[in-house]
């Protein structure tokens, strides 16, 4: 099913682009850090599919769930080994002027997303969008395009695997 | 831990426990909350602006033409999403439109303005007839400039690949790169002839489609292992480094098992492996970190003296047994990689990049300062085992942003990857000897001299500059 197909447009005016990016960017740039194990991939990677719903806005932005069809195409950037950046971005990044930096995670924390990374790929996305995107199941389902109770059963298996991949710890 | 796939489409669901799902779902809170960033001041803004200019080659290439931009004396020519570099002499193809930059004082983009300044050139277009050239008013790239007759350069040759980070083997035989791509590329020193491609694995891909039998074979060539480890100092893109035997490979955060293919996160980032395979270096905003390349056990913390906003970086020297970790914002620092006692603290200028050279007994950093009203780049060189600082070089053109600085076997030729191109520098006296402008009219980020000091190499988005050196 193609994503133009999954939501229906109904709403007849379209949002700014502005609002939707700034309401849709910490999840998106947390799932592609997720699934990218780098927040620079996954800041490029973000960077790309918003520039792509940029282009199509007049379509993206009169759907029901703008984001959701953002994070769709989130997820097939992060496939691609390609991450096109801008030069003088990268030039800085390598002279750390524009370094932003953050706190470490804690340590369950960096042992959740390991465990998450072996997980099969759409259990692994499942979760990811999940928790990191704060996607409910019946946005996952739409996402991916699969039935709600399979969302379901990957969340509820992932959780045994990644419990007993932490021995019980938490 | 094994993880056999779900294939069964998900028909059951797992008996319901409560306290594991609460524990659960609280651990996955916190994780995605760990992830999240707000949005970039200006992201929107420079959406927009790279949106409409990929719609503005969009609607070129739908009519059947390559679109050629030339910028400061290079030219991409865009089709389907690839970029080909021309240089002046060469024969364009039919149709092909040109987009040449307009006079810097018009200060106007063709593309629609947006309120944030403008981060590419200004561009208009023109279309040339079917077999004309690229105009010979583009200065051709490569022109060397030498201002001390004790030195000549001479252009070897030309890689027309992406490279961020170049580096010798250690026997001088291959030539290797590493590009945005993540694909390591390994050519003949002698020929330039491209011998073989390995992709840098990502954090968290699947190790299935990224390490092979052949991956781990060229992973145990002791002269790729040290020229990976070599290529060092960025984590963009992250480099890789192996230990001997091609078993243990870093990269990023990871800690790479390749025999089992497990991987284990280091805390801390842009990882490298010492060059006896033993131990593994990660640097943080917090400190540097060594690890047991075997177990991943952490061993140490070091240079816990903390910067305010940037990440440290960390280098081994040649034989191991030296750290240098740095940050721009805080002091760089030596550290014995065996006691691990800070040897040395490295007094001037902010550096941003340090290296040991390669006979250790120096290390060279490219800086900055202020001066008067510009901040202007440099270079400096520091004894390795005093930290005293026996040289400091200012870039003569007030370049402020600059790449990797590199030296020869003994550090007396300092090459500094400028704005406008590789400065060369006498490393005993900091006189100027030449300067290569920037290959195409890009930015240079890496240098890389070979082992006996006859060869320099430069790297760049749009490829490689070989030169030969007699001095």
């Amino acid at each position: 099913m193609g994503i133009e197909l999954m939501m229906t447009e109904s709403v007849p005016s379209t949002p700014p682009f502005d609002d939707v990016y700034r309401r849709e960017y910490p999840g998106l740039v947390a799932v592609a850090t997720a699934l990218t194990g780098d927040r620079r991939d996954g800041e490029d990677a973000v960077q790309d599919a918003m520039v792509k719903a940029f282009i199509r806005w007049d379509r993206v932005g009169r759907l029901d769930l703008p984001g959701a069809w953002c994070h769709r195409v989130l997820l097939n950037a992060c496939r691609s080994r390609w991450r096109r950046r801008r030069t003088e971005q990268r030039f800085r990044s390598r002279v750390g002027t524009e370094e932003r930096w953050v706190d470490g995670p804690s340590a369950d924390v960096i042992a959740f997303w390991q465990l998450v990374r072996l997980l099969p790929a759409r259990p692994r996305t499942v979760v990811t969008l999940h928790f990191a995107g704060e996607r409910t199941m019946a946005e996952i389902a739409e996402i991916l395009d699969v039935p709600l109770g399979t969302v379901r059963s990957d969340i509820a298996r992932a959780r045994i695997v990644i419990l007993a991949g932490l021995g019980g710890g938490l | 831990m094994t993880i056999e796939p779900n294939d069964n489409g998900g028909a059951s669901i797992p008996p319901h426990d409560p306290g594991a799902e609460s524990a659960f779902d609280e651990l996955g809170r916190r994780a995605g909350q760990a992830l999240r960033r707000p949005a970039p001041e200006h992201g929107a803004s420079d959406i927009a602006r790279r949106g409409r200019l990929a719609q503005r080659v969009r609607t070129v290439a739908a009519t059947g033409a390559a679109v050629v931009i030339l910028v400061g004396g290079i030219a991409l020519l865009t089709r389907d999403d690839r970029s080909t570099t021309i240089t002046p002499g060469d024969t364009v193809a039919p149709d092909t439109t040109v987009l040449t930059p307009l006079p810097a004082t018009t200060g106007a983009l063709t593309e629609p303005t947006t309120t944030t300044a403008p981060s590419r050139p200004a561009v208009t277009s023109t279309t040339l007839p079917t077999g004309s050239t690229v105009p010979a008013s583009v200065p051709a790239p490569g022109t060397v400039t030498v201002t001390d007759p004790s030195i000549t350069l001479t252009p070897f040759g030309v890689i027309d690949e992406p490279a961020e980070g170049v580096a010798y083997s250690a026997d001088g035989a291959t030539l290797v790169t590493v590009g945005a791509d993540r694909v390591f590329r390994f050519y003949d020193a002698r020929t330039l002839v491209k011998l073989r491609e390995l992709d840098c694995p990502l954090i968290g891909a699947p190790l299935p489609d990224l390490w092979d039998d052949e991956a781990r074979q060229l992973a145990t060539a002791a002269t790729i292992g040290a020229a990976a480890t070599s290529l060092g100092g960025s984590t963009n893109p992250c480099p890789v480094s192996f230990n001997l035997d091609g078993t243990r490979a870093v990269n990023g955060q990871s800690l790479w098992n390749t025999v089992d293919g497990t991987m284990t996160v280091l805390a801390g980032g842009g990882a490298v492996m010492s060059p006896d395979g033993t131990t593994v270096l990660t640097s943080s905003r917090e400190d540097a970190r060594l690890w047991d390349a075997r177990t991943g056990a952490l061993l140490i913390e070091l240079d816990s003296s903390s910067g305010e906003i940037y990440p440290k970086g960390g280098h081994f020297s040649s034989d191991g047994r030296r750290i240098v970790t740095f940050a721009p914002d805080a002091r760089a620092m030596i550290w014995d990689s065996e006691t691990y006692v800070k040897v040395a603290t490295l007094e001037g200028p902010t550096a941003y990049e340090v290296r040991f050279t390669p006979d250790g007994s120096r290390v060279v950093a490219t800086t900055s300062e202020v001066v008067g009203p510009r901040t202007v780049g440099g270079a400096s060189i520091w004894d390795a085992t005093t930290g005293e600082e026996l040289l400091h070089v200012v870039s003569d053109d007030g370049n402020s942003f600059l790449g990797v600085a590199g030296t020869n076997n003994d550090g007396s030729l300092v090459a500094i990857c400028a704005r406008d191109g590789t400065l060369l520098y006498d490393g005993a006296t900091g006189s100027n000897l030449a300067m290569v402008p920037r290959a195409g009219g890009t930015d240079t980020w890496t240098v890389a001299f070979s082992p006996g000091g006859t060869s320099l190499a430069i790297s760049g988005p749009t490829g490689v500059e070989v030169f030969d050196i007699l001095r």
